[in-house]
């Protein structure tokens, strides 16, 4: 595999879950299930007494339900349901591929949205506890709470988020949205 | 970051998901008849139960080995040269070593970890760094590739490298 081929796949893999905790706990469910079905079918075939119900049984009230198989019916579906949401869902982790000649770089999106707030905290001089920064898959919004009397401008804080941002070059690409809150606090 | 095939991972939980769902179609059918599917056996053989024995011992045995097999392919060695002279191998920790050794001037790094791990056969490096809040990503990514940049002139190869950039640890997210 050549190295720009074998980064992406390994990018790729550090950006979505791999399912493997998912499939665990199902197999452990289906583990289970087969346990006690094998137990019951071997109870049933060795003519011995049921532990909860014989398979026949079963069957006749799959063939009949009663409130409570349909009860149980319900509850499988959801959970099967949820399995082929897991499964078809892309699983995105926080984080995001950052541009490097040399390495395949996966960065978490706290410590983008911590580079990003000191960015931004600079540029406006306020301390950090008066700066918030959320990032998303797609978008970083900063909010600042500006000192009483010293007005902000919040395009050249975006401004400069962006260009923090771009020079990152990060995938998927990340918009800065800086937002400048209307009453400002006394002190720092 | 293993060698797990992710692609069967997503196929056998949709084909569990599948069989669930088809299982409770069937018995609302049943109870709200819509289609006309043909009627279960009302009394199972004695050899058809035993063939229902040997279904669930090949799911539990495939389940568990399907089971054990997710997360393979770490290792602790990043290069293996062998030669006539003798063999060379290499550890991920020299490879932390140097790259913490580099990133001490850095600021708001708190601490450097390394593994490795197949794909195929090549051996991939994987470096994780942990920062405090507001650490600088280029500084932090500058002074590992430089780090990494020795280690290739060390060893006369590039090896892959993975570098991940984390948030301050798990633990102190915890006590938050």
């Amino acid at each position: 595999m050549s190295e720009p081929k074998l980064y992406r796949r390994l990018v790729r893999r550090s950006l979505h879950r791999s399912r493997s905790a998912a499939i665990i706990a199902a197999l452990v469910g289906v583990i289970l299930v087969a346990a006690y079905v094998g137990t019951e079918a071997t109870l049933a075939a060795l003519g011995r007494g049921p532990l909860l119900v014989t398979p026949d049984a079963v069957l006749a009230s799959v063939e009949n339900p009663e409130q409570l198989v349909l009860v149980v019916a319900a509850a499988a579906a959801l959970v099967g349901l949820s399995l082929i949401v897991l499964a078809l869902v892309p699983g995105r982790r926080g984080r995001h591929h950052v541009a490097s000649d040399r390495l395949a770089v996966v960065v978490d999106d706290a410590v983008l949205a911590g580079a990003i707030g000191r960015v931004v905290r600079r540029e406006a001089a306020v301390a950090e506890s008066r700066v918030r920064t959320v990032v998303g898959a797609r978008r970083a919004t900063v909010s600042v709470t500006p000192t009483s009397g010293l007005p902000l401008n919040a395009d050249a804080l975006t401004a400069s988020a962006t260009r923090y941002l771009d020079a990152l070059e990060l995938s998927p690409a990340v918009r800065a949205n800086v937002s400048v809150s209307a009453s400002g606090v006394v002190g720092s | 970051m293993t060698r797990t095939n992710r692609l069967f991972n997503r196929i056998f939980l949709a084909l569990i998901g599948l069989v669930l769902i088809a299982g409770a179609a069937w018995i609302a059918n049943r109870a709200y008849p819509v289609l006309a599917i043909p009627a279960l056996p009302g009394q199972l053989s004695t050899n058809l139960l035993w063939i229902i024995v040997a279904a669930s011992a090949a799911v539990i045995v495939l389940s568990v080995a399907w089971i054990a097999t997710r997360g393979r392919g770490r290792q602790n060695t990043v290069l293996y040269v062998g030669g006539e002279d003798g063999t060379v191998s290499i550890d991920a920790r020299v490879a932390s070593d140097l790259i913490t050794e580099d990133l001490s001037a850095v600021n708001d790094v708190s601490s450097v970890s390394a593994s490795a791990f197949r794909v195929g056969r090549e051996p991939v490096l994987e470096v994780r760094v942990n920062t405090r809040r507001g650490a600088d990503l280029r500084t932090v990514i500058t002074s590992v590739s430089g780090s990494i940049d020795e280690l290739d002139a060390v060893l006369e190869k590039r090896i892959p490298v993975v570098l991940h950039v984390r948030g301050s640890s798990s633990a102190a997210r915890l006590t938050k």
